[in-house]
Order: structure tokens, then C-alpha cells, then sequence
């Protein structure tokens, strides 16, 4: 166990390294600097700047300080907007991020978990193959084409909710929904089949054969033991709903971190786009660990070590 | 009642016949395609792709248009019509021509895409799994690192530095995109390369590269296929959500992304084909490729067999 602990702690150090090299390289490898691009500047002042930001010195010497900045959680200054530094921009944005990506996780496993069994209890009638050919409709349905199709219809049609901004509750029931349409897809599947997989097991026969009313054997029988595999998917479940944020943050006009990130790209502000990468590469490779990690606490069966089970 | 004698007939001893093959023989391509053959949901899936596919070669043809044909002094923003079957967009180009046009370009990075993560994914994995020992444990390290690193964050990443356009949106979907591949085709020769017929072909003295090309690929190819079909979505709908961020292929030249994100700003007011038919034939794509894969992956696993 603790071997496993560590093995994986190495690895994910190996990853951020690597990332955060990446980032680096990458954006040190764009012909020109970051003031290339605009308005003319006198020398003087150019020279300035670029003492300011550290871009006179050579490149090893650039990329230490880089690599020692990060490990001090400092993530650099906002070219474009000069006041604000990247961990501004994450403390204003990802507290509004987390809260939108909360709510969609919670929708997606409830109603996921809830229409999984549904649709694997009554196996091949009519509500089960309603509920697969909408499962395969939301994996395939990206939230780009969702997102406008909402605000037309919630929001400008039929006037139901709001479509624009953050702050009241309602502001946020359209955004989590478009949010979690793919997880939660992606959850009844999979339910779907676990549990189909659960049922068919001895043990739950004996359940039934005793007499326990079906209620009970589904709690407490079937499924506590179908939801195991969802729980693997939380990491990939995370990272889709990380890069759905862009999308429904950037549409719906929300504050967030994922909206900030999609202006950086389209202003190439490279200090923000490079801060915020390393970020979430951080959260996401943070959240895998913690799920695998949870996974082996929940199913005892599963023997963490540092051998892999290949 | 006493049954007589003569009514019984003695069956002679024919080993010859009763060891005969009476069925056409069912090869394991066969078999699958006979039990893909009875999902409905696959085969939809199969078809929709295939007339996908002609008409992205034959729709830009269809009609007397430039997918860059600009018209701005009548034709902006017309509906569909006798003339512009899926209307006119805001600088009077065809529809119907960009929409197909586009569908060229999406298929392209998605079959593309996925036939590079193919050759690499298969050769780096079989080589990993077939070696073993200390070149595997190398290997898998490397991919184990590569693995932590998010995939689609990646990729903006090159393109913000590559620069958008169709070669390098391939490019930055293939960098990290082979490790599924890799991964699924080592696992695989880790457990066939054991088998007793690997042993067999050794011991007439195959070569490596018979083994690996008679054997052992022939043997991943099933899932391999599978991956293959969920591989081909993946990237168009990877490309599409990098031209939402801007990062697409560059205009004049389209896609079903870029044409769904310059329709965003117009989607409130009524000029509905601009959103509906790229979205529509990015969804049915999406749809017809995970539908197909679904059913590939029921047909070509044995256990699923009635």
C-alpha cells in the first residue's frame, strides 16, 4: 500500500515536471517575445519590460528561476492586463469554476446512477432502450451545439430561466445542466452494464431466495457493488467536465476560470496560459490519484501495490 | 407389443461421416459480422458513415458553388431554398457546399488522426509487449509519465504554439493520442505471446516479424478495430471543440467546428441553418461512429455469443 502511495507520488512529481518543461519550451519556442506584438515601443522601454519579466536573462538561468517560482506557487504576471497576476486569476475564477463543476458531478452521478438502474432493471423493454438511445445521443451531442440550443429554448423561447451571468442560483441550473449532459451519459452507461453484471451473481440470488424484499436487495446488495466501476471513471469524468467548463463558462457569460483561460488563448497571453495549463494538469493529475486511491478503499478486493496487476 | 425384427435397421459404424463437417465453416470475421449483422443500432451507425463518407467526396459538387465563394451583395444569409439547399451564411457562401466541404475536412482529421495512433500505438505497444523484461518496463514508464499529462490541454497547448491548421491540429491530436492504442496492443501480446500456439510457431522457427505480423497483430486485431472506431470520433469532436477556443483550421477553409462557432454568435436570432445542419452532422457522426463501435465491440466479443 505504501509502496503503491509512493510509486504514484513519483510518478505524478514525473508529470508535472514534464508539464510544466513543456509549457515551457512551447512557449519559449514562439519566434519573437511577447511584446512583439504590440504597439511599437521604444528600446528603452522595451528593455524594461523585459528585465521586468525576466526575459533578458538566458534561457537555463530563465527557466530555474521558472521552475523555482512554480514550486513557491507563483505563477507569473498577466501580460495583458498588468495588475493582475495568474494566482489573481485563479482565485477569482476557479472558486466559481469548482462551484459549476460541482453541481454538474452531482447531477451526472445522481441522475446517472438513478437511470443506469432503471434502465438495467427492465433489460431490453421499452424504457431501457429509450434511456440507452438518449445515453448515446448525449455522448454524442458536444456542449457547443447544447449550450445555444438552451438559451434559445429555456431562455429566450419560452422565458424559463436565466441564460447570462452568475450569482443567483438560477444562473447556474442551465450551465450545469449543459455541463453534466455528457458525464451523466457517459454514467448510466456504465451503470447500466454493472449493475446487469451484478445481477446475474450468485449472491444476489440468495438474496432474492431468502426472501429480502427487492428494495432491500438492490440497496444493499446490488447496489453497493455496482457502483464500483463508477467510481473509476471520476478521473476521466473530472477532466470532461474541466474542458466542458470552457465551452459553458465562455457561453453563458460565467466568471470562471475556464472563461478566463479561452480569453487567454484568444489574446495569447502566454504567462496566463501557461500558469493556468500547469494548474489544472496539477488538479487533474491530483484528482486521478485521490480516485485511484478511493477505489481501492472502497473495494477491498482490489489489492493496491507496487506491482501492476497486468 | 413385440416389434419385429426386420423393422429395426442396422446402422453401420461410419466415422468418416460422422466426423464430416456439415456446416459451412464460420471463421471468427464471419461470426461477427453475422451477430453485427442482427444490431440495428451498428448497422444505422455503419450505413449513416458510409453515406457520410461519399457525401463529403461527391456533396461539394452538387451544386455550381465555392465552398470560399463569397457573395456579399444579394446572397448573405439566405434561407434554404431551390438555389442554397441548406441556406447562405453571413459572407453569401453556399451552405450545403461548406457543410459537405467541411465534413471532408472533419473526416480527415479523424481518420487520419486515428491511422497514425494506430501505427505508432500498434508498433510501440507490440514492441513493448513482445520484448518484455527491462525494454517493456522503459516503455511503459515513459507512457505511464506521458499518461498523467491531460490530454486536450495538451494539445491547445502545440496549437497555441504550431499555430492553427489542418496539419498541425493532426499533429497535436496525435502527440499523446497514441498511448491508448500502445497501451491496449501490449496488454494484448502480453497475453497471447504466451499461448501454446506462439510456442508451435516459434518451434518451426518463425521469425520475430512472422510472429508478430501472422500472429500476434492478427490476434489484436479485434479490439484494435474497436478502438479504432471510438479513436475516429474522438478527434472530430476533439477539432471541433478546438475551434470553438479559435484554435481550428483557418478560414476560408471549413469545418463543421468552425462553422458551428461562427454560427454561435448568430444563434439567438432566427437564422437557424447556420447552427442546425453543422451541428446536426457533427452529432450524426458522433452518433453513427460510437453506435458503430458499440455494436463492433458486442460482435467481436465471444462471450457475447447466443
Amino acid at each position: 500500500m505504501f509502496r503503491y502511495v509512493g510509486k504514484r507520488l513519483v510518478l505524478m512529481l514525473v508529470s508535472l515536471w514534464l508539464i510544466a518543461s513543456l509549457t515551457f519550451v512551447l512557449m519559449h519556442s514562439i519566434p519573437g517575445d511577447p511584446f512583439t506584438s504590440e504597439k511599437k515601443l521604444p528600446k528603452q522601454t522595451l528593455e524594461n519590460l523585459k528585465a521586468k519579466y525576466g526575459l533578458d536573462k538566458p534561457l537555463p538561468v530563465q527557466y530555474v528561476q521558472y521552475l523555482g517560482n512554480l514550486a513557491m506557487f507563483d505563477l507569473g504576471i498577466s501580460i495583458k492586463s498588468t495588475t493582475r497576476t495568474v494566482n489573481d486569476i485563479l482565485e477569482e475564477g476557479f472558486p466559481v469554476s469548482a462551484h459549476l463543476g460541482i453541481q454538474s458531478i452531482l447531477v451526472a452521478l445522481v441522475a446517472g446512477i438513478v437511470m443506469g438502474m432503471i434502465a438495467a432493471a427492465r433489460q431490453n423493454r421499452m424504457s431501457d432502450y429509450i434511456l440507452m438511445v438518449l445515453a448515446v445521443i448525449g455522448l454524442s451531442v458536444p456542449a457547443f451545439v447544447l449550450a445555444p440550443l438552451f438559451q434559445k429554448y429555456f431562455g429566450m423561447n419560452w422565458n424559463l430561466l436565466p441564460v447570462w451571468g452568475w450569482g443567483e442560483f438560477e444562473k447556474t441550473i442551465l450551465p450545469s445542466i449543459v455541463l453534466a449532459f455528457s458525464p451523466l451519459a457517459l454514467v448510466t452507461r456504465l451503470m447500466r452494464s454493472s449493475m446487469l453484471e451484478v445481477i446475474g451473481q450468485d449472491y444476489i440470488r440468495t438474496a432474492r431466495a431468502k426472501g429480502l424484499p427487492p428494495i432491500r436487495v438492490i440497496s444493499r446488495h446490488t447496489l453497493r457493488n455496482a457502483i464500483i466501476p463508477v467510481v473509476t471513471i471520476m478521473g476521466p469524468l473530472t477532466a470532461s467536465i474541466l474542458t466542458g467548463s470552457f465551452v459553458v463558462e465562455q457561453i453563458f457569460a460565467i466568471p470562471g476560470l475556464g472563461k478566463y483561460f479561452v480569453e487567454s488563448i484568444t489574446n495569447r497571453d502566454y504567462p496566463v496560459i501557461m500558469g493556468v495549463t500547469i494548474f489544472y494538469s496539477a488538479f487533474l493529475i491530483l484528482m486521478n490519484f485521490l480516485v485511484d486511491l478511493l477505489y481501492g478503499w472502497i473495494d477491498p478486493r482490489i489489492k493496491l501495490s507496487g506491482k501492476e496487476a497486468s | 407389443m413385440a416389434i419385429p425384427v426386420e423393422k429395426f435397421q442396422r446402422v453401420e459404424r461410419r466415422p468418416k461421416e460422422a466426423e464430416a463437417i456439415r456446416r459451412p465453416r464460420v471463421s471468427y470475421w464471419k461470426d461477427a459480422w453475422i451477430r453485427l449483422k442482427k444490431n440495428w443500432l451498428a448497422m444505422g451507425g455503419l450505413i449513416v458513415i458510409l453515406l457520410l463518407v461519399v457525401m463529403a467526396l461527391v456533396g461539394p459538387y452538387m451544386l455550381p458553388y465555392e465552398y470560399y465563394g463569397i457573395d456579399l451583395k444579394s446572397g448573405k444569409n439566405l434561407e434554404p431554398s431551390g438555389d442554397h439547399w441548406f441556406g447562405t451564411d453571413d459572407l453569401g457562401r453556399d451552405m450545403f457546399v461548406r457543410t459537405w466541404y467541411g465534413a471532408r475536412i472533419s473526416l480527415t482529421i479523424g481518420i487520419v488522426a486515428a491511422l497514425i495512433d494506430l501505427v505508432v500505438g500498434v508498433l510501440y505497444g507490440g514492441i513493448s509487449g513482445y520484448k518484455g523484461g527491462r525494454t517493456d518496463e522503459i516503455m511503459m514508464r515513459i507512457v505511464d509519465v506521458l499518461w498523467g499529462l491531460p490530454y486536450l490541454l495538451v494539445v491547445i497547448l502545440l496549437l497555441v504554439v504550431m499555430g492553427p491548421g489542418l496539419l498541425t491540429i493532426i499533429i497535436a491530436l496525435t502527440v499523446t493520442g497514441w498511448l491508448n492504442m500502445a497501451r491496449l496492443v501490449r496488454g494484448q501480446i502480453l497475453q497471447l505471446k504466451e499461448q501454446e500456439f506462439v510456442l508451435a510457431s516459434k518451434a518451426l522457427g518463425a521469425s520475430t516479424k512472422r510472429l508478430m505480423m501472422k500472429h500476434l497483430i492478427p490476434n489484436t486485431m479485434g479490439p484494435i478495430l474497436v478502438m479504432l472506431t471510438f479513436t475516429v470520433p474522438n478527434a472530430i469532436f476533439a477539432e471541433a471543440f478546438l475551434s470553438f477556443l479559435g484554435l481550428g483550421v483557418q478560414a476560408p477553409i471549413a469545418s463543421w467546428g468552425t462553422m458551428i462557432n461562427d454560427a454561435l454568435v448568430v444563434v439567438l436570432s432566427d437564422e437557424w441553418w447556420r447552427l442546425f445542419f453543422p451541428a446536426l452532422f457533427l452529432s450524426l457522426t458522433l452518433l453513427a461512429f460510437n453506435a458503430f463501435g458499440d455494436g463492433l465491440r458486442d460482435a467481436l466479443d465471444p462471450k457475447m455469443r447466443k
